[in-house]
């Protein structure tokens, strides 16, 4: 009864400022505002709002949670078309160049460009830095690493790979051990995965070079990559899953996949996801092709302010506070359960801190995760057209099933994408 | 007198006539004029771009491009599955119920049209699951991959069909509900009894509601965009241009084209209008002879 | 009801046949209810366990812990109680969306059937043109439009979409055919009413089947709709439950919070409840409207 009628009261309180609230107009034109908002949807944004406005004067941040995915990139696309933006606006890495060019940023390197410039690593300043601009301050990168049951690898004796031919051995050597277990798996509907290791392998899908784009997503280290993978896939080496899905997490849950590489947040949600496991994973860098130590991203992400909002200046305050100010970090990881890395390497230690490390053994992940970040190949850019690019090789992926070959799909991207960015009117040349 | 009563004939129309034009005409007329613009950019695309007049360019890129067309072709696949399944099944479990022999109709009517009510998100999240290789029982059970490319179209029918057929089977039993009782009366005394009770009298008796749901079907078929949306989300054996509204919102949304998403929904709704005027056109024939 | 009952004793009369055996019938329609209610089953077993039993256990059967009310209590905890607030708000935008909807079509249906309404089968054609209209077609320009007008991210841009429902119209002129008889309209009018009383305290009463029967289809609908609120909304204040729940379903395993995943399978099974209980208590209604509207 009791729970009833505070429900009862809970919707009276909720309905009321509902029906009030109709239709009224954001007024604020001023260039001071005393609220700003934020479209994000990575974990703890509510936290780090939080501790900002309890910190700051001056101005309170208004988080407005948007669903991740391509259909945030849509959102954040109307908005700029119809002049409804917020004033800081998540946007990952590998979309961000999409992003600068179909308009949808303001221009930050009058406000942001120095700080940029001094405290991020060139491999990442790479992705944010385009077309001698700054567009956006990084807030995480995504390094990849292997991740392993190291019980299962003592118990067989197979010895952690360094190389991507040792790989191919302790895969077979797990399958043997267990014949329903897989030291790996191809994500069958994501294509970042393939793409980090490409740029692991040293390949360059985008270049900006003298006013046009070059692109070369079949070059010989993606085919190289491409039919690696291929071969792992054929001989039944790795099991073909969707990324980080119910069918994923069931396979680790069941011990039947016992290694993937994956990037280092994905710490935070193998722990979550799979806690019976404690004590039996461990992170080793990306085996490489020749022995030296390489790395490619997957994911990462990235502050920005959409063109078109109304109060830049406080959202670049905003943005500094929460990608290189340690409060603004401590305040991401505050939770002890995410395991995101930060872009600018002089907060490692106040992050490491907050991360409970005994379900990896207590093996020092972050330091794992830092060589893995410096060896990441500097370079890489992402394309303009990330999302004609990942979807036409994504569709061919379900075309694997019926043997056309993977590196088939890479030219097939090139082509569709070329052919996507010339409609667009941008210069492009494969 | 008749003029006061056109007054009022004009204002009971007018408030949904008001909101249509609104919410629906506007948007349309707008998308319209879309359809004839395409953005461009210049050099790398980091400075500002420049809407310019394309004509019918964007409907010409859109016919032209295999994956468009290649989504009507599965429309039209889909409907050779989906459109008998449906109606027909429909239909037969509608005749069951309406048979004597049927035991706790109105449990059973219940049953049937619960997953209507279920959001398709929703249903997504639990299809997606029941697909899945290794989380799934079914899949154990049968011993079939629904996600295969190969059998990706029957999956998809049969989301499909699990979230209507309880809602075409509630309009055909009803229809049944509604035949006049001294019809089958004089129907039974003449003989014809069962299947041939049902298939010779009760189903020319609702004709009208079964090619209503067909019809309606047939529209939904060409807007299918739901069902296969979901299955893409978790097996890239359904791309993301299966059909041509997924067509249409790719290229919204994954490549910002707007001028060719406009153009591309400006010829389904184009093929919809025409095949059901077709077909209203067909039926209205046959039952005026 | 007695009429009911007369009609099923002479057809059980009429109709020993062999093949349609009470077995062989009964059977058919057992089994397709299997099919309708085995994912609903999933969905009910699912909310009733941890994260652990979840990937662990057979997906139709019981967990190996009963978790629903620490479940529910999660749910309605979250992020400060915003659950609660999503039904609430798509209880506001589908019942009084479909209720508003429903009227202006029985409103509307009823003036194309028995009023001299000016370039009546043009217009009507028009409205069924509407039928047609891809919704993906409309929901960008929608927006653009909305912002236009200062409506996007507001209660109204979310609820006035759901007040037009062509097909609804068509519903409406069909059941003002079926179930009011011009007579009656011609002998109120000769007593003085105006159109206004003719239609309210004489043809609407007898198009109340027709009038419930609209509001669910609209209904439905409303509390379907994703795409549009999707766009049109970014304050989670605002949202309504189907795409509070796509927020946690979509972040659920790529954010690395799995429990989220269980929020979004609670949340489903709680969100289906009231559309499943308005079903069940307007059965009667419903019904009755769609046996007018299938006799045309």
């Amino acid at each position: 009864m009791m729970k009833i009628r505070t429900s009862m009261a809970v919707i009276a309180a909720t309905a009321l400022p509902l029906l009030t609230a109709c239709g009224a107009t954001p007024p604020a034109k001023s260039e001071q505002a005393a609220e700003i908002t934020l479209w994000s949807f990575v974990k703890a944004s509510d936290t780090v709002v939080k501790t900002f406005n309890e910190s700051r004067k001056g101005f309170r941040v208004k988080l407005e949670t948007v669903p991740s995915g391509p259909e945030y990139y849509s959102k954040l696309s109307n908005a700029v078309k119809a002049g409804t933006v917020p004033d800081v606006a998540l946007v990952e890495f590998m979309r961000l160049p999409e992003v600068v060019s179909t308009g949808q940023l303001e221009d930050l390197t009058a406000s942001a460009g120095p700080l940029v410039a001094q405290r991020f690593p060139a491999q990442v300043r790479n992705l944010v830095e385009l077309g001698q601009k700054t567009w956006a301050v990084p807030r995480d990168v995504g390094p990849m690493m292997l991740y392993y049951r190291k019980d299962f690898f003592a118990k067989h004796k197979i010895d952690v790979p360094a190389t991507w031919e040792e790989y191919r051995e302790a895969a077979g050597k797990a399958k043997k051990a267990d014949p329903r277990a897989r030291a790996g798996v191809f994500w069958n509907n994501d294509a970042s995965v393939l793409t980090g290791l490409a740029w692991q392998a040293g390949a360059k899908w985008f270049r900006a070079e003298g006013g046009a784009w070059r692109v070369d997503l079949d070059g010989e280290p993606s085919r190289k990559v491409a039919a690696y993978w291929e071969s792992l896939v054929k001989d039944d080496l790795v099991r073909p899953l969707p990324a980080l899905m119910d069918a994923f997490w069931q396979s680790v849950k069941a011990g039947e996949t016992v290694a993937y590489v994956c990037a280092s947040w994905c710490a935070g949600g193998l722990q979550a996801t799979v806690p019976d496991q404690k004590g039996k994973w461990a992170l080793a860098p990306l085996p490489t092709w020749d022995g030296k130590p390489a790395s490619g991203m997957y994911g990462g992400s990235a502050f920005g302010v959409p063109k078109g909002a109304k109060h830049a200046a406080q959202a670049m305050e905003f943005i500094k506070w929460i990608t290189t100010d340690p409060e603004g970090m401590k305040a991401w990881v505050s939770s002890g359960t995410s395991s995101m890395f930060p872009a600018d390497p002089a907060l490692v230690s106040v992050v490491k801190q907050s991360f409970k490390t005994d379900y990896f053994g207590g093996q020092d992940i972050y330091a794992t995760g830092a060589t893995s970040y410096d060896s990441v190949l500097p370079g890489w850019t992402w394309g303009p057209a990330m999302g004609t690019t990942f979807t036409s090789i994504i569709d061919s992926l379900g075309k694997m099933q019926n043997g056309s070959p993977l590196s088939g799909a890479l030219t097939g991207a090139e082509t569709a994408t070329v052919s996507d960015m010339k409609s667009r009117g941008l210069s492009a040349q494969s | 007198m008749i003029d006061r009563r056109r007054g009022a004939a004009i204002l009971f129309v007018a408030p949904f006539l008001l909101c249509f034009v609104a919410v629906t005409i506007v948007p349309l007329a707008y998308a319209a004029a879309l359809s004839l613009f395409t953005e461009k950019a210049s050099g790398l695309g980091f400075g500002p771009a420049e809407t310019v007049f394309a004509g019918v360019d964007n409907y010409v890129r859109a016919l032209s491009d295999p994956a468009f067309r290649g989504g009507f072709l599965i429309i039209a696949a889909y409907c050779l599955v989906y459109l008998p399944l449906m109606v027909g099944g429909a239909l037969v479990l509608a005749l069951l119920l309406d048979s004597a022999a049927a035991k706790m109709k109105r449990l059973l009517q219940l049953a049937l049209f619960l997953p209507h009510a279920v959001p398709g998100l929703i249903a997504a999240i639990i299809w997606v699951y029941l697909y899945t290789p290794g989380l799934s029982p079914i899949v154990a059970l049968l011993e079939w991959d629904f996600l295969a490319s190969d059998h990706v179209l029957l999956s998809v029918v049969n989301i499909a069909t699990w979230e209507w057929i309880g809602y075409n089977v509630i309009i055909f039993y009803a229809a049944l509900q509604a035949v006049p009782r001294e019809i089958l009366e004089a129907a039974t005394v003449d003989g014809a009894r069962g299947l041939r009770l049902a298939f010779a009298i009760k189903v020319p008796m609702i004709r009208a509601a079964v090619v209503m749901a067909g019809l309606f079907t047939v529209i939904g078929a060409i807007q299918l965009f739901t069902e296969p949306k979901i299955i893409n989300r978790a097996a890239s054996t359904v791309s993301s241009s299966w059909t041509p509204n997924m067509y249409a919102l790719t290229a919204a949304f994954e490549r910002h084209d707007y001028g060719l998403a406009a153009a591309a929904s400006m010829l389904i709704a184009l093929l919809g209008a025409v095949l059901s005027f077709a077909v209203t056109r067909a039926t209205a024939r046959r039952s005026s002879r | 009801m007695t009429l009911a009952l007369d009609r099923t004793r002479t057809r059980r009369l009429a109709l020993p046949s062999v093949l349609l055996s009470r077995i062989g019938v009964n059977a058919a329609l057992a089994l397709a209810a299997v099919y309708t209610l085995m994912p609903l089953l999933w969905l009910v077993m699912s909310a009733t366990k941890d994260i652990d039993d979840l990937f662990g256990t057979n997906g139709f059967a019981p967990g190996r812990r009963f978790e629903l009310a620490a479940n529910l209590k999660r749910l309605f905890a979250a992020s400060d109680g915003i659950y609660l607030r999503w039904l609430v708000n798509t209880v506001v935008y589908a019942v009084v969306g479909a209720a508003v909807a429903a009227f202006l079509c029985v409103l509307a249906g009823y003036a194309f059937d028995k009023l001299a309404v000016p370039y009546k089968e043009k217009l009507f054609g028009f409205v069924l043109l509407g039928v047609l209209v891809p919704a993906t077609a409309t929901a960008l320009p929608l927006y653009l439009v909305a912002a236009e007008i200062g409506l996007v991210n507001t209660f109204w841009g979310a609820f006035l979409p759901g007040l037009v429902f062509p097909f609804g119209v068509y519903l409406g002129r069909v059941f003002s055919a079926a179930s009011v008889p011009g007579e009656v309209l011609e002998a109120v009018r000769v007593d003085g009413a105006g159109e206004w009383r003719a239609f309210w305290s004489v043809a609407f009463p007898m198009l109340r089947p027709g009038f419930v029967t609209i509001f669910l289809f609209q209904l439905t609908h409303i509390w379907n709709s994703f795409f549009l609120p999707l766009v049109m909304l970014s304050d989670q204040r605002l949202f309504p439950v189907n795409l509070g729940l796509y927020t946690w379903n979509s972040t659920a395993f790529s954010q690395g919070h799995p429990e989220d995943y269980l929020l979004a399978i609670t949340g489903s099974l709680i969100a289906v409840v009231p559309l499943v209980i308005t079903f069940v208590v307007l059965q009667r209604h419903w019904k009755a409207g769609m046996t007018a509207g299938a006799l045309k």
